[in-house]
């Protein structure tokens, strides 16, 4: 098992030299990060927009970007005045020393601009996630087990709706509803947009309509999931061997069935959990939720570089380290699979 | 029943297709598949799916028919944000275009993207996943390395950056097409949803193409010194088209989807190419015109509800184990 | 372990996840004296000499105290400075090449430490390291010979050339921001910069009216009341600025009364603002900023020459003409603003003589037809087998987009065609070394704001972005002349408004500008754009003064009261 580990690991890294190298190329490609002071009331003079450039690195190659991107630059000369008058060595010391490089825009490093956001990213994805999951296991297994009935039937009506429904409509018929017209029928509205007042009792309030906004659209597709490897196991030979030897359903559906309809649901989890830090784009939009989402678009918008890349080697690590978790629940919970 | 007859022409539609991907097909797949297709008539929500994507395609046709593009483009800031009435069915937009002028003229453009952008995603997982299960080895292990690679970031982010990189005016400019102006960006977001998705259907053909070079029939063909790509057109495609074309058609909703969330973020198809996505994008900012963003939103959720409920019935058809 | 309780215990730990992260970040709750104000962005930094954002310069007005700032009505209002100096009160002298200036006695920094000269001399020496690498200070950086201690309350700058208009060099137009000595000098005397200091982005110590309590990153900051401040403890306990990705968020909360306060309403939205309830008032200040269209006069093919019909300033005229203006402000704008053609519109010296061109689109049409471009078979103009068919680019801004429709609507009529464009700002103003749209020439018409004037006529926009000598090619990468238009005679005029030491000299050449301008249409401006606020008229005890964006918008702030 250790040994199965340490090779997935060893064969990770190559992976993540690739893409790193591929995505720092492409978000270098979004534009001129400085373009955004063009507007500004007090908008900096053309030499010392060409003095920030040359301070953030940005006249340089790409490929030297890159590697300094890795390595850092404080083993380097840098010309700080762009005329050789004033060396100094650099203060980077890269990513692959820890290093996620400053942002463009905050001059913070990076890293500190997702540590403040990702607690409230978590704080929205865990609950909808756990509420969906355990909701759909409920859902899954009573719509399997009433296979053709009126409710299954019901089920898998209602779990195409959602299933089709992009989020920003449901998120925007509920503000609408529950929001604005409330409010005109003379019902307390609830609240939405941002996390509240900072109590506790607040920020659940505002986490109401997101969280129902992610659950009502996730849950659709792991209903179906689970409902559908509930009726392959409840098809399968051992299932009727454990009805014939007289066991109550009830039992055979939590004992045999599930047990064995639950490890594709485990891989699916293992799969998903790691987008869950990436937040939800377009709900944290409309709800104005200070998550991930919004910081990569922020990013994005204002072609800040640094921390674009390091949204995108979390998640890319995030991944890569959840499959191998996941690979080890597996075994762990299914005795006839044995790495080597 | 009217319905069926037409139904059945869109079914005609795919069945060419598959038929043109595989042209020496035997005998025993055509009758496999004319049995599928039997029996997916008989999903009733398949049929319900059908029927609703039909009517979408007719919205969008005769729609465009009755009203001339220049009424989508035909603006009045003197009658902003109006209200649905006899003139507006829709009410008008924030510069006082037609809603329902845009619907129309905008759902052509969805769906132009959706059904295109999965075509692009077919071809190049076909392709990769051909590559990968034939060559074997290091193209292989490269290919199935690079599907990873692209998996293991989300679809939206890659497709962001790639449509700001690529949609630039000055190297891909708008362009005029039977008398109308269409954005570059309508292209390039083609190729930025097919380019970003094609990673399962590489995985599902690679799959075929294994367990196909396994079978003794294959090692018996090449033995005769059949021609490679030959025992791919004989053996491995045929195969293949059930999941395929039930990922393709799931693949249409995820892109009409996927373009609908970037128009929505406002970084999808620029102006003056309307689409519902970026509708939404415009109208999300007016919550209280609810019929600014309900009728786009209303009709990227009926088409993507069609195209699951016929996919669904499609998987069913061609995998009849699920149905007992 | 059974399956299900190995799910059971997973979940159990999710869920405690969830509410140790749903805890995180608990913070006073608001209370009624607490101002709450939304902004539609986070600001970048809170040292403000690295940020060009408007919504970072105005967290900073609440914490910074400048020498001096200028009210709504464009009067200086000293703060930290005992008197503006002049030539009259022997703070400037003669030449203009020199400063004295002169602080209030016993001024102190938020945490009690004496805020005395030392402190602008340091904040001066800062500004004129390059090592230290601002966004902000360049005129005084360029111009800045010595800055000299004298006593506790006075120093002394000496400038390289005459510096006529001292709020540029010491006002808080020019200098906003006076960095505490005692808390930045360590960090330069280490590091050789403050560009990466802790300080910049989580600030400790203050000269303002308020200090900042808590930043919650993404979400709110939180300022109180300083005692420290100058002018005493200001009224208002508490400030919240709460961030809203999004401008219908915060409309709504505004209206919900969850915000008292809003900055920065667009023309556009004025009147649902306005209509979402009854107890909200708007009120718009000088902005600094004219929406126009730039026209591509250039003729050399790098960067891209623009439609030879532009060059002719018959065609110019016509564009001007054609374009129905006052239906733009009007409807798309709710009349927040109204056309002009001086490029000092709203300023002291705007030549209101001026007049502004009519919508005639006769006119326009009987223009180019006299310039030879005649309505071809299809309705488009054209001269010598030349289209006049323009592109006409602007930012992704939907406001922006919305008015190229309307414009390219107008322009047909009169047998005009415009291609529309539209790239995301960093692309747009991207720098000329990175092909940026604007700076490369790549339209023919552009949409975006120039900087107007306010406190004095020296402009940057006609100083630059139409100056004979910044027009941009490979030898000359940083000029900012995208639109190629010369005038040999404007230039003058500028130099005059920037360099005389004569107010009623400079004066005559802010008119003279205005003609040139008028007569050979460079540029075609569509309306000034003002700053919009908007504010709950039920939680303030009287009407508020709400500063101009020139100078500090919350010069006022100590005498706001909350009821």
């Amino acid at each position: 098992m250790a040994r199965y580990i340490l090779r997935r690991v060893l064969q990770s890294i190559p992976l993540l030299f690739i893409i790193s190298f591929i995505l720092f190329n492409l978000t270098n490609s979004l534009g001129d990060p400085l373009a955004v002071y063009a507007e500004s009331r007090n908008r900096p003079s053309a030499r010392d927009r060409e003095m920030i450039t040359r301070r953030l690195g940005l006249d340089k190659p790409i490929l030297e970007q890159y590697l300094i991107w890795l390595v850092g630059n404080d083993w380097m000369l840098v010309d700080v005045l762009g005329d050789g008058s004033r060396m100094e060595y650099g203060t980077r010391r890269g990513v692959l020393r820890g290093d996620l490089g400053l942002s463009f825009v905050t001059r913070q490093p990076s890293w500190t601009r997702i540590q403040e956001r990702l607690p409230w990213t978590l704080a929205l994805m865990i609950p909808a996630y756990v509420i969906t999951v355990v909701l759909a296991i409920a859902i899954g297994v009573f719509s399997a087990v009433r296979q053709y009935s009126f409710w299954d039937n019901l089920i898998t009506g209602l779990s195409f709706f959602f299933y089709s429904m992009p989020i920003f409509f449901i998120a925007l018929v509920t503000i609408y509803i529950f929001a604005v017209q409330f409010k005109r029928w003379g019902l307390e509205p609830i609240k939405w947009g941002g996390t509240g007042d900072g109590t506790l009792g607040s920020q659940l309030q505002h986490m109401v309509l997101p969280v129902f906004c992610l659950v009502a659209i996730q849950l659709a597709g792991y209903v179906r999931f689970i409902r559908s490897s509930m009726l392959e196991v409840l098809g399968q030979d051992y299932i009727r061997t454990a009805r014939s030897k007289g066991l109550s359903e009830p039992r055979v559906v939590r004992l045999h069935a599930f047990k064995n309809a639950s490890l594709p649901l485990v891989t699916l989890i293992g799969l998903d959990l790691p987008f869950l830090l990436a937040g939800a784009v377009v709900t944290e939009r409309i709800f104005a939720w200070p998550g991930m989402g919004r910081l990569f678009i922020e990013s994005f918008e204002r072609a800040d570089v640094p921390v674009m890349m390091a949204i995108l080697m979390v998640l890319c690590i995030a991944v890569v380290v959840f499959q191998l978790l996941t690979d080890i629940v597996y075994t762990m919970l299914d005795p006839r699979i044995r790495y080597s | 029943m009217t319905t069926q007859t037409n139904t059945s022409s869109l079914r005609g539609g795919q069945e060419e297709k598959v038929l043109s991907l595989n042209p020496q097909q035997a005998a025993k797949g055509v009758s496999n598949f004319a049995r599928s297709m039997r029996r997916l008539r008989k999903h009733r929500m398949a049929m319900v799916g059908a029927l609703l994507l039909l009517f979408i395609f007719l919205y969008v046709l005769i729609g465009s028919l009755l009203i001339p593009e220049s009424v989508s483009i035909y603006n009045d800031p003197r009658r902003a944000l109006q209200a649905p009435s006899a003139e507006h069915p829709f009410g008008t937009d924030v510069i006082g275009r037609d809603i329902l002028a845009r619907t129309i003229y905008g759902g052509q453009i969805s769906l132009f993207i959706g059904v295109t952008a999965m075509l692009v995603q077919i071809l190049v997982g076909a392709a990769v996943g051909l590559a990968a299960g034939y060559l074997g080895g290091l193209a292989d292990a490269l290919l199935m390395r690079l599907a990873e690679a692209m998996l293991s970031i989300p679809q939206l982010f890659l497709a962001l950056i790639a449509l700001r990189i690529f949609s630039d005016p000055t190297q891909f400019p708008d362009f005029n097409f039977m008398g109308r102006r269409f954005s570059s960006t309508m292209i390039v977001i083609v190729f930025v949803i097919g380019l970003t998705s094609w990673m399962r259907v590489s995985r599902i053909v690679r799959s075929v193409v294994l367990s196909v070079k396994e079978q003794e029939y294959v090692t018996a063909a090449r033995s005769i010194g059949a021609h490679s790509w030959r025992i791919v057109f004989r053996h491995v495609l045929p195969n293949c088209t059930a999941p395929i074309i039930v990922s393709a058609t799931l693949g249409v909703a995820a892109a009409i989807l996927l373009e609908a969330y970037l128009g929505f973020l406002g970084l999808g198809v620029r102006a003056p190419t309307p689409t519902w996505g970026n509708i939404m994008g415009e109208a999300n900012s007016y919550l209280d015109s609810w019929f600014y963003w309900f009728f786009p939103a209303i009709f990227i959720m009926l088409t993507v509800l069609g195209i699951n409920f016929l996919g669904d019935g499609l998987r069913d058809a061609f995998d009849p184990r699920s149905l007992k | 372990m059974t399956i299900k309780n190995r799910v059971r215990l997973v979940l159990a730990f999710a869920l405690a996840f969830a509410m140790v992260f749903a805890a995180v970040g608990a913070a006073p709750t608001r209370a009624q004296d607490t101002l709450t104000v939304g902004f539609a962005q986070e600001p970048d930094n809170m040292n403000g000499f690295y940020s060009s954002m408007a919504f970072a310069q105005w967290a900073n007005d609440l914490v910074q105290a400048s020498l001096y700032d200028f009210s709504d009505e464009l009067t200086p209002v000293l703060v930290l400075a005992a008197e503006v100096p002049s030539r009259e009160n022997g703070g400037i002298s003669e030449d203009f090449t020199e400063y004295t200036v002169k602080l209030k006695p016993d001024l102190k920094w938020s945490d009690g430490q004496p805020l005395t000269a030392d402190d602008l001399v340091f904040t001066y020496q800062m500004v004129k390291d390059p090592a230290n690498n601002m966004l902000q200070g360049s005129n005084i950086r360029d111009a800045l010979e010595e800055v000299e201690l004298i006593d506790a309350t006075t120093f002394r700058l000496k400038f390289n050339v005459a510096k006529p208009f001292p709020e540029d060099q010491i006002g808080s137009p020019g200098l906003s921001t006076i960095l505490p000595a005692h808390i930045f000098r360590p960090i330069y005397e280490a590091e050789g910069t403050i560009e990466n200091a802790a300080e910049n982005q989580d600030p400790t110590v203050f000269s303002g009216p308020y200090v900042l309590r808590e930043w919650k990153r993404g979400e709110s900051m939180l300022f109180e009341a300083n005692p420290n401040y100058v002018f005493g403890e200001p009224k208002i306990k508490r400030v919240l600025l709460r961030f809203f990705p999004d401008t219908d968020s915060q409309y709504a909360a505004l209206a919900a009364g969850q915000l008292d306060f809003v900055p920065n309403v667009s023309e556009g939205d004025i009147p649902r603002v306005a209509a979402s309830n009854p107890d909200i008032k708007i009120t718009t200040v000088f902005g600094g900023y004219i929406e126009s269209l730039w026209l591509n006069l250039r003729e050399d093919t790098h960067p891209r020459a623009g439609h030879p019909a532009l060059k002719d300033v018959r065609v110019r005229r016509a564009l001007r003409l054609a374009i129905d203006r006052e239906t733009i402000t009007k409807e798309l704008l709710a009349g927040a603003t109204s056309p002009t053609d001086s490029i000092y519109a709203g300023s002291p010296f705007e030549n209101k003589d001026l007049g502004v061109t009519p919508y005639d689109p006769e006119a326009a049409k009987a223009l180019l037809d006299e310039a030879g471009w005649v309505v071809g078979a299809d309705g488009i103009r054209e001269k010598d087998g030349v289209k006049l068919e323009m592109r006409y680019s602007t930012t992704t801004a939907g406001w922006r987009n919305n008015i190229q429709a309307v414009v390219q609507q107008q322009l047909a009529l009169v047998g005009v065609s415009v291609i529309l464009e539209r790239y995301p700002a960093s692309e747009f103003f991207g720098a000329f070394a990175n092909g940026g749209i604007n700076a490369i020439g790549e339209y023919d018409i552009a949409q975006y704001a120039n900087n107007t004037a306010l406190t004095n006529p020296a402009n940057v926009t006609v100083d630059e972005a139409l100056n004979c000598k910044q027009i941009p090619n490979d030898d000359n990468p940083g000029g900012q002349n995208f639109t190629g238009f010369c005038s040999e005679e404007m230039d003058a005029a500028s130099l005059v408004t920037k360099t005389s030491l004569d107010a009623d000299e400079r004066l005559a050449a802010a008119y003279k500008i205005q003609e040139i301008m008028r007569d050979n249409a460079p540029l075609i401006n569509l309306f000034p754009r003002g700053d919009n606020y908007a504010y709950n008229t039920t939680r303030f005890t009287t009407e508020i003064r709400i500063g101009s964006g020139v100078g500090n918008q919350w010069f006022d702030i100590m005498n706001w009261e909350l009821k």
